[in-house]
């Protein structure tokens, strides 16, 4: 297959850029994408392959490929995507300014002219955020500026057209998700100010973290600490700051021993991590920031920070509530510390696989296919439950295959369906039953120090918890945090007004029945 | 609703329409549309068809991952008002992707039609993939759920349960749920109830359990290969030290004593007549054991054990061991016939529900250098028996197509 051939092909220039030997792979995919005609390239595709223009020294290969690019623009423009479209030009232009600065000057000209005529004001902006971010890059002297003022207008241009777009669409998050990844790295203060212009802050939290996400597109040791850092403590999304704070303390831990000084920056990122929310997330942190301060540390100042956070991983890792993301997490952290301490990556193997022994569904796959087969089976249950159908036997074994579950919370997931669907046939003591005798203890013995969890759980739960007791489940879930805690409530709206249950998930999707929804 | 309301109703939409229209961003504006149409296509289908087109007409130029979303609910909701509709509002999209995207869920939908029309020959439809009847057969749950489709007899949906059958679970689950819920919607208020369903919950149940059990049996047998492919799991050591016999002779004897019930049986390649003084401590400590012994040809070829062995070894015990008579016990001397090596490689010592592995052969041990002694635990135990049986059973007659040779006698 063509297409994926050259998917592979932009994969690997993206990704190797700086490398002398790139322009190899570009020639050749170039000719690869236009000798055929059964496939169109589209300008995604040609825009990766571009990449390493810049980074190419010899003057003719770049004029020589440039031609090539742009022999294919005619084509590719109506493709789309147009974007990527506007990027590919942009690298062109930055390849061309080592050798032709008026050739460069005119192509940035030409682009913001075509980016000016589009009629879609959030492909406008995105294209505008792509252009101002790369005049940094072109002309990072602003000679441009002098005689066209190009980067005054682009930049002008583009904060209109933010201002535009943030007042004439309601999901602000979708609308400028793009200009925050355009803007992240070469104008990180512009892109943090556009993601506190949101209008709620859920979608504000969610472009925090794209922007976190995009800045950390750098070599591990050009990564601007300080402004993550100003960007964390911006964040109200508890699981939204934990994703992020993962992502920084991966980046950091592949930092060279040269780099070492950003340990030290880096010391109130990795004092965050205790208070990471997800137990999960929690101990994957803890292992990179252990990795980090061993691995990268040679002078040994931070031996005694490095063997508390080993401690803390080991502590977190055991309060894990479902079983077979213990197992799979302790075999990653096994994996990870085997890199610096092959002592430390043998006990916890020892530990992961002690664990492993205790429980039965111990794998992930295995344990969702259960899942998935005792969900068909509480709904066959359900069909008896209008005409009485059901003993005391058939309660007992139901219980029974729900408790071979390694985890409080996956069990009471089931249980909780099983209540609903009690409630929906009229079985109301029943559902009051499965609440008193299995959700609320479940629930309970979750682990405190896997918070986050217990909460997603909680929310879950909360319409069979509100059907069994009303006050009790309201005062339950006002301890939620935010935006759990209004989860919850719409869960229980939902409920009353549809009766269905929105509990199946599949492919990382919310789903409801018949319909899915991302 | 009054007529003077209706006009006041179309003034709103007309009012919504000319809003839509100036919205910059296109996708947000075809989201618009579509939520315009779905109110208006039951009004006035007209208008709402209009606006499908505009939303439509939106789209073009835009090459965007969520495009396909917002033009899915366009054709789902033309589909809805006329098939043809749907048709012609895909051949719309202006690129080809898209157009084969939309042609492919117009054929979904005519899938599901069919299906809740009750078409009972599966060979008449003619879906891209098995894939398909699992997505249509979702989205028939939807109507279950939403009351927009009736439940189906059980004759019309019993078809899909064999491509539900042939689906990996997570779309099977699709199929089967749908079934169930038909089935719960047409019986559960009736007295066939317990006729139709309690087979169905049976069923379902069954299959769980045995999912469980398959879980759980796989989890078992990995514990096992684990256990034969690695160092074995014991649940406590014992480092002998170079120099520290005594204490590897009593470590043995209050192991006899304590934990060694009706049988001892030693399997070590390096097994020789000088080992026997082991069977001495036993005879102190456990009189009653019976006893046999593992060991290869190879060893006693390399040790120059004189033939006939059963002499040898009678001799030794005699000559170097001890007055008395040994305890109850067997040697097996086993080998290959190229190289007289004995299949079993690792040194283990087992008794009823309970082992312990050496290190090093027992003359060895704590003499030279320093070895452990691993107790194992009483499943580990059983394993390991199990193997060793198959060669004092005689069961196992060959090693990787290379013939065993038996030598057996009584000490």
């Amino acid at each position: 297959m063509l297409s994926v051939r050259l998917r592979l092909l932009g994969q690997w220039a993206l990704d190797n850029r700086e490398r002398e030997d790139a322009a190899e792979v570009v020639e050749f995919a170039l000719k690869l994408a236009i000798r055929t005609t059964a496939y169109a390239p589209n300008a995604r595709i040609l825009r990766e392959l571009a990449t390493p223009l810049p980074f190419i020294s010899d003057e003719s290969v770049v004029r020589s490929l440039s031609r090539s690019f742009d022999s294919q623009k005619g084509a590719i423009e109506h493709l789309g995507p147009t974007e990527d479209f506007v990027r590919l030009t942009l690298l062109l232009a930055q390849a061309e300014s080592k050798y032709d600065i008026d050739a460069s000057r005119n192509r940035v000209i030409d682009t913001y002219f075509y980016i000016s005529a589009l009629d879609d004001l959030a492909i406008k902006a995105g294209s505008l955020a792509w252009l101002v971010a790369s005049l940094s890059d072109i002309d990072p002297q602003e000679q441009f500026e002098a005689r066209e003022g190009i980067h005054e207008i682009a930049n002008e241009e583009l904060k209109k057209s933010i201002k535009q777009l943030l007042n004439t669409t309601a999901d602000h998050y979708r609308a400028i998700r793009h200009i925050v990844r355009a803007l992240a790295k070469a104008r990180p203060d512009m892109a943090f100010e556009v993601c506190q212009a949101l209008n709620t802050q859920l979608r504000r939290d969610q472009a925090l973290h794209e922007l976190v996400e995009s800045a950390l597109h750098v070599a591990p040791g050009k990564i601007n600490v300080p402004f993550i850092e100003q960007v964390m403590n911006r964040f109200a999304t508890p699981e939204l700051q934990d994703e992020a704070l993962l992502s920084v303390i991966e980046k950091l831990s592949k930092i060279s021993e040269k780099e070492t000084h950003l340990i030290g920056v880096a010391m109130p990122l990795i004092n965050r991590i205790k208070s990471m929310s997800a137990s999960d997330m929690r101990a994957r942190a803890y292992c990179q920031a252990y990795s980090l301060l061993i691995n990268k540390d040679k002078s040994n100042k931070y031996n005694s920070l490095a063997s508390s956070l080993l401690d803390q991983l080991k502590d977190t890792w055991v309060e894990i509530d479902v079983g077979w993301q213990k197992v799979d997490i302790g075999f990653k952290i096994a994996e990870s510390l085997a890199e610096t301490s092959l002592q430390k990556a043998r006990e916890f193997l020892a530990l992961t696989e002690e664990s492993r022994d205790l429980i039965t569904l111990n794998a992930r796959i295995p344990a969702k296919v259960y899942r998935t087969c005792l969900r068909l089976t509480i709904r066959a249950y359900s069909s008896l439950l209008a005409k009485a159908l059901v003993g005391e036997e058939d309660r007992g074994s139901i219980a029974s295959l729900i408790g071979l579950i390694p985890s409080n919370g996956e069990q009471a997931k089931l249980w909780v369906e099983l209540a609903l669907q009690c409630y929906a046939s009229k079985q109301i003591d029943e559902c009051k039953r499965i609440v008193d005798q299995y959700i609320k203890p479940l629930l309970s013995n979750i682990p405190s120090a896997d918070a986050h969890y217990r909460t997603l759980i909680t929310v879950r739960a909360a319409p069979a918890l509100y059907f069994a007791h009303q006050l009790t489940a309201l005062e339950q879930i006002s301890q939620l945090p935010q935006p759990h805690r209004d989860r919850a409530y719409v869960a229980i709206c939902r409920f009353m007004l549809t009766k269905q249950i929105r509990l199946n998930y599949y492919c990382g999707c919310h789903v409801i029945e018949g319909r899915n929804q991302a | 609703m009054s007529s003077k309301e209706g006009i006041r109703r179309k003034q709103v939409l007309e009012e919504a329409k000319l809003l839509i229209a100036q919205i910059p961003a296109k996708l947000d504006r075809m989201e618009h549309y579509n939520d315009l149409a779905s109110t208006w296509l039951e009004i006035d289908t007209p208008a709402g068809k209009e606006c499908l087109e505009l939303s439509m007409k939106s789209a073009v130029g835009i090459h965007n991952p969520e495009l396909y979303s917002a033009q899915k609910e366009i054709i789902d909701l033309a589909y809805r008002l006329d098939p043809t509709l749907a048709a012609s509002l895909a051949s719309l999209a202006d690129d080809d992707l898209a157009r084969v995207q939309l042609k492919q869920r117009i054929q979904l939908l005519d899938l599901k039609k069919k299906m809740a029309d009750q078409v009972r020959s599966v060979e008449n439809f003619k879906p891209s993939s098995k894939s398909d009847y699992a997505e249509a057969a979702w989205m028939l749950l939807g109507g279950l759920n939403a009351g927009r489709v009736a439940p189906l007899r059980p004759d019309d949906i019993r078809n899909f349960l064999p491509i539900a059958a042939a689906l990996p679970i997570k779309e099977a689950y699709r199929i089967l749920a749908w079934v169930i819920e038909n089935a719960k919607r047409r019986f559960s208020q009736t007295d066939q109830a317990r006729t139709y369903l309690r087979p169905l919950y049976e069923a379902t149940f069954v299959g769980a359990e045995l999912v469980g059990r398959m879980a759980v049996r796989s989890s078992a047998l990995i514990k096992q290969v684990k256990f034969q492919t690695s160092k074995p799991s014991s649940i406590a050591s014992t480092l002998i030290r170079s120099g520290e016999r005594e204490d590897a002779k009593r470590f043995l004897r209050d192991w006899f004593e304590r934990e060694v019930q009706q049988y001892l049986k030693i399997c070590d390649p390096y097994f020789g007549p000088t080992d026997l003084e082991i069977l001495h401590i036993l005879l102190s400590a456990n009189p009653d054991c019976k006893v046999q012994v593992l060991t290869s040809r190879k060893h006693q070829e390399q040790e120059h054990v004189s033939a006939p062995w059963d002499e040898s070894y009678r001799a030794h015990w005699r000559f170097r061991v001890s007055d008395q008579d040994p305890p109850d016990t067997e040697i097996f001397i086993i080998g290959t016939v190229s190289k007289g090596d004995l299949p079993i490689h690792d040194r283990w010592w087992l008794t009823y529900k309970g082992g312990i592995r050496l290190g090093t052969s027992f003359n060895s041990l704590g003499i030279n250098r320093d070895s452990d002694i691993s107790i194992l635990s009483q499943e580990d135990a059983e394993i390991r028996e199990r193997d060793i049986d198959q060669y004092l059973l005689r069961v196992k007659r060959d090693h990787g197509g290379d013939k065993l040779l038996y030598t057996i006698f009584t000490l």
